[in-house]
C-alpha cells in the first residue's frame, strides 16, 4: 500500500516536471530562433552579430557585475511603484464610489472612457511645462496610465455585488458606510487586483518612453544611452532585462490574485 | 422487505425486456492518495421504456452511476451491458442532460437544437434538420422562442432548450442528472408534466437522478435507493397509477397513497442515515 | 398573559401585527396589486408559517416585515412600534443563504455584531454559542465554498440569531436542500426555536413543512395575493419525536389545506403537498 502511494506520488512528480519542461522548452526554442536569425544576418550585415542572444547575454552578465543594471533598474522601479501607489490612492476609492453609486457612474462615464483612450505620452509636453524635466513628470505620466485600469476594474467589481448581500447587510443593521466597508469593498478585491495587474503591465510598458524625457538614469534612459554609444549588445541586454523584470512583476501580481481572491 | 422487493422486481422483469444490465459495478476514485468508493457492487437491470429514478444521500454515487451509463466514465470492476454488449464509450443512443445546461451562447435556441445533427456521419438536408429541431422545440413548449439566444432565456427555458437539443438526436435512453434542480416550483411543475408527456409519446427509457423525493415519486416506475456507501439499498416499485400530476394529485385518496409511498422511500433513506423512521399508517 | 397594574388580566398582546398591508408593483406602466389588505398577528414565541402558491405574495409580505420592501398602504407594528426599514432586531434568513464567500463560517456569523461594534472577544463567544446551537460546532474556520448547502443554511441561521432578534424571518430557507437534509433542518430549527424561544415567521410553499413546523398557518390565495384562512395547528409538541407525515391528524390538516385550493387551476397550484 505504502509502495503504491509512493509510486503514485512519483507519477504526479513526473507530470509536474513535464509541465515545467515545456515552459522551459518554449524559452529555449525562442532563443534558438533568435540565434539563427542573427546568424543569418537578418538584422543587417553590420549589426546582426551584436544583436544575437549570445552577445546580449554576455553584455547582461557584464552589466549585472559592474552594477550598471542595478543603477538603472532601481530608479525605474522606484518611479513605477511611486506612480502606482499614487494611482491606487486615487483610483480605488473613486472606483468604489463610481461602482456603487449609479449617479456618480453616469457623471463620470463619458469623461473616463474618453480620457483612458488618450496615450499618456500625448500629455508629455504638458507634463514638462507643468512639472519641468525630471522625475516628477515621469511619475505623473505613469500615474496617469495606471489610474484607468484601476478605476474601471474596481468600479466593475463594486457594481456587480449581489443585491442579496446588500440586503443581508441591511438586515444586520448596516447603513451605507457599513455596507461599503463590509460588503462592497471586500467583494471588489478580486477586481481591484485584476486592475492592479493591468496597471502594472501598462506602467511598465510606458516607463521606457517616459524615461526618454530627460531623466539621467533608468532603463528607458539607458536604451538611448547604449544606442548613442553604439553598444547594441548592451541595448539588447537592456531589452531582455526590461522583459524579465516585467515578467517578475506580473508573476507577483498573479500570486496576489491567487492569494486574495475569494471563491464562490 | 428486500425479499418482497426482489420478488416484485422479478415479476416486472419477466414481462419486459432488459435494456441495460448493471452487473456488480464498483467505482473507486483516488483522492489525496486515499481510495474513495463512489459505487459498491451494484447489480440491477434497467427495463425498456421504464422511468427509473435514482435517489440517495449527497455523495452516494448517483451522478457517478449516470456517468458510467453514459460511457463518460468506466467501472473499476463489474460491467454494464447495453442490449447485451458492454458500454465502451458515449453514444448518440444515450442522451445526457446535465444540471448545468450545455447550450452554446452564440447560437440561437434553434441552432442549438440543430447542433446534434451537425455531428452526424450522414449529413441531413438543412431544411430537414430545421424541421426536426423545430418539432422537438415545439414539444418542450419553446416554439415561440426559437430565435432567442441562451442569454435571453430564463432558467426553465434553458432547461427546456437543452432537453430539446438532446431529444432531437432521438436517444433510446435519456440520462438526467438533477435536471430540474434549482428551478422555481412552478417551472419545475411544468417540467414534470413535459418530461412525463415526452416519455409517454417518445417511448424512451429514462434514468433520472434526483435528491427530491416528491419529484421521484411523481415520475418513477421504479426507484433505486443508493446508500451512503454507494451500495444498492433497495429497489422500490412505484405502483401509483398514472397520471399522477395535475388534477390527479388533488384526489385525496390518491394523495394519501402518494404520501405513504414517499414516506416509505424516505424511511429507507433515514434507516441508512441512522435516523429514526416513521411508522406508516 | 401579561398582568396590568390593577391585577386584571389583559388580552395577550401580539409581538408583530401586520395591519391592512397592501402592495402594488408597477410593470410596463401599469399597476399590479400583489398583496391586498393582509392582516396577521404573531404572538411572542409563536412559530407562524405563511403558505401559498407562486404569486400569493408570501415572500413580499416577509420582505415588507423585514423592511426590505415598503408597503403601498397599511402598517407593520413590532413590539408596539411602527416599523420602517431593516434592522438587526429582525433577523432574516434568505433562501440563497447570502453568506459572504471571503469570510469563514464564524466570521460570517459575527458580521452583525461587528457592525454593532461589539468587541472581538465577545462576538467570537456569541458566534460560537450560536454555531453550537445550530449544530455547526467544529466548522468555525471552514470557508463557505467548502461546506454543503445544509451547513450554509445553518450558518445563516446562526448569523441571524447572533443579533438576538425579536423575530426571526425565514424566506423558504430549506427550498434548495435535498429531502433528507431538509428534514434534518426542520428538526434543527424546531430545536433551536424551543431553546431560544425566538418568535419565527416562516415562508414556504411546502404544505408538509408548514404543518410540521407551525403553531399557526396563514394560508394565502392568489390574484391578488391575500390571506385565505388562518389555521391553528393543534399537532402535539415536541413534534420531531412524535409526529409522522402519514399520521391521521397530519393528513387531515393537509387535506384541509388542499381543499382550500379547490378553486385554483392545476397549473396555478405549485405547492409541494
Amino acid at each position: 500500500m505504502a509502495k503504491q502511494k509512493d509510486n503514485k506520488g512519483s507519477q504526479e512528480m513526473t507530470a509536474r516536471l513535464a509541465d515545467r519542461g515545456f515552459y522551459l522548452l518554449g524559452v529555449v526554442l525562442f532563443m534558438i530562433v533568435w540565434q539563427i536569425a542573427s546568424a543569418l544576418k537578418l538584422f543587417g550585415a553590420d549589426f546582426s552579430e551584436s544583436f544575437s542572444p549570445l552577445a546580449a547575454m554576455l553584455a547582461l552578465f557584464e552589466m549585472i557585475k559592474n552594477g550598471e543594471l542595478i543603477h538603472h533598474a532601481l530608479p525605474s522601479l522606484r518611479r513605477v511603484l511611486t506612480g502606482l501607489s499614487l494611482a491606487i490612492v486615487v483610483a480605488l476609492p473613486l472606483g468604489v464610489l463610481v461602482g456603487y453609486f449609479k449617479r456618480i457612474e453616469q457623471l463620470t462615464y463619458v469623461v473616463f472612457q474618453f480620457m483612458r483612450m488618450i496615450s499618456p505620452l500625448a500629455w508629455m509636453p504638458i507634463a514638462i511645462i507643468i512639472f519641468g524635466v525630471g522625475d516628477v513628470a515621469v511619475i505623473f505620466l505613469l500615474w496617469l496610465v495606471a489610474i484607468w485600469p484601476l478605476i474601471l476594474n474596481t468600479s466593475h467589481g463594486a457594481g456587480r455585488v449581489s443585491p442579496l448581500w446588500v440586503n443581508m447587510a441591511k438586515t444586520m443593521g448596516a447603513k451605507d458606510f457599513g455596507i461599503l466597508r463590509k460588503v462592497i469593498i471586500p467583494a471588489a478585491v478580486p477586481d481591484m487586483l485584476t486592475g492592479l495587474r493591468l496597471a502594472v503591465g501598462v506602467s511598465w510598458i510606458i516607463l521606457v518612453p517616459a524615461e526618454m524625457l530627460g531623466v539621467p538614469d533608468g532603463l528607458g534612459y539607458f536604451i538611448l544611452d547604449t544606442r548613442d554609444r553604439f553598444r547594441y549588445d548592451q541595448l539588447m541586454a537592456t531589452i531582455m532585462a526590461i522583459g524579465m523584470i516585467g515578467y517578475l512583476l506580473d508573476s507577483a501580481n498573479r500570486w496576489l490574485i491567487h492569494k486574495f481572491s475569494w471563491k464562490m | 422487505m428486500e425479499d418482497v422487493n426482489s420478488m416484485e422486481e422479478e415479476a416486472m422483469t419477466s414481462g419486459r425486456q432488459v435494456l441495460i444490465s448493471v452487473q456488480h459495478v464498483s467505482k473507486t476514485y483516488k483522492k489525496d492518495g486515499r481510495e474513495f468508493h463512489a459505487l459498491r457492487d451494484c447489480t440491477f437491470d434497467i427495463l425498456k421504456n421504464e422511468f427509473l429514478v435514482v435517489v440517495g444521500p449527497t455523495g452516494c454515487g448517483k451522478s457517478t452511476l449516470l456517468n458510467l451509463l453514459a460511457g463518460i466514465e468506466f467501472p473499476t470492476s463489474g460491467s454494464i451491458l447495453l442490449n447485451g454488449a458492454p458500454v465502451t464509450g458515449p453514444g448518440a443512443d444515450r442522451g445526457m442532460i446535465f444540471q448545468d445546461y450545455a447550450l452554446l451562447p452564440w447560437r440561437s435556441v434553434l441552432k442549438n437544437a440543430e447542433l446534434g445533427f451537425e455531428f452526424m456521419k450522414k449529413p441531413m438536408k438543412g431544411d430537414q434538420i430545421k424541421a426536426e429541431a423545430m418539432r422537438y422545440l415545439e414539444m418542450v413548449g419553446l416554439g415561440y422562442a426559437v430565435n432567442k439566444h441562451p442569454g435571453e432565456l430564463s432558467g426553465g427555458m434553458k432547461r427546456r432548450a437543452s432537453l430539446a437539443m438532446i431529444l432531437a438526436i432521438k436517444p433510446v435512453i435519456l440520462l438526467m442528472d438533477g435536471a430540474f434542480n434549482a428551478l422555481d416550483s412552478k417551472t419545475k411543475m411544468t417540467m414534470h408534466q413535459e418530461i412525463t408527456r415526452i416519455w409517454e409519446t417518445e417511448k424512451n427509457t429514462v434514468v433520472f437522478v434526483t435528491s427530491d423525493l416528491d419529484e421521484a415519486v411523481k415520475l418513477a416506475d421504479r426507484i433505486i435507493v443508493l446508500n451512503k456507501d454507494g451500495a444498492l439499498e433497495a429497489i422500490l416499485v412505484n405502483e401509483l397509477p398514472r397520471p399522477r400530476l395535475g388534477s390527479a394529485a388533488r384526489d385525496l385518496d390518491f394523495h394519501h397513497r402518494f404520501i405513504a409511498f414517499r414516506e416509505t422511500v424516505m424511511n429507507v433513506i433515514k434507516k441508512d442515515a441512522g435516523l429514526r423512521t416513521c411508522a406508516i399508517s | 398573559m401579561k398582568t396590568t397594574m390593577n391585577g386584571i388580566a389583559a388580552p395577550e398582546k401580539p409581538l408583530l401585527e401586520i395591519r391592512d398591508v397592501s402592495k402594488t408593483f408597477m410593470k410596463d406602466g401599469k399597476e399590479f396589486l400583489v398583496l391586498e389588505k393582509v392582516n396577521l398577528s404573531i404572538n411572542e414565541g409563536e412559530f407562524v408559517c405563511i403558505l401559498g402558491p407562486t404569486g400569493c405574495g408570501k415572500s413580499v409580505t416577509l420582505q415588507i416585515v423585514a423592511g426590505l420592501l415598503e408597503q403601498s398602504s397599511g402598517s407593520v407594528i413590532l413590539d408596539g412600534k411602527e416599523e420602517h426599514g431593516p434592522g438587526p432586531h429582525k433577523g432574516m434568513v434568505f433562501q440563497e443563504y447570502a453568506l459572504l464567500p471571503w469570510r469563514s463560517v464564524v466570521e460570517n456569523v459575527e458580521i452583525g455584531l461587528e457592525l454593532q461594534g461589539i468587541s472581538k472577544k465577545e462576538r467570537r463567544r456569541i458566534a460560537e454559542e450560536q454555531l453550537e446551537l445550530v449544530g455547526l460546532k467544529g466548522a468555525e474556520s471552514r470557508m463557505v465554498h467548502e461546506i454543503s448547502g445544509g451547513m450554509r443554511q445553518r450558518a445563516a441561521i446562526a448569523r441571524a440569531l447572533a443579533n438576538r432578534p425579536k423575530i426571526l424571518l425565514m424566506d423558504e430557507p430549506f427550498e434548495a436542500l435535498d429531502a433528507l437534509t431538509k428534514e434534518e433542518m426542520q428538526i434543527q430549527i424546531l430545536k433551536a426555536w424551543e431553546k431560544t424561544k425566538t418568535t419565527i415567521f416562516f415562508v414556504t410553499h411546502d404544505v408538509d413543512e408548514a404543518i410540521f413546523l407551525s403553531d399557526k398557518l396563514c394560508v394565502m390565495d392568489i390574484n391578488p395575493g391575500r390571506v385565505k384562512k388562518i389555521i391553528t395547528n393543534t399537532l402535539p409538541r415536541p413534534r420531531h419525536e412524535l409526529v409522522c407525515r402519514t399520521d391521521k391528524a397530519f393528513c387531515e390538516m393537509r387535506d384541509q389545506i388542499i381543499q382550500l385550493y379547490s378553486s385554483l387551476k392545476d397549473e396555478e397550484l405549485d405547492l409541494v403537498f
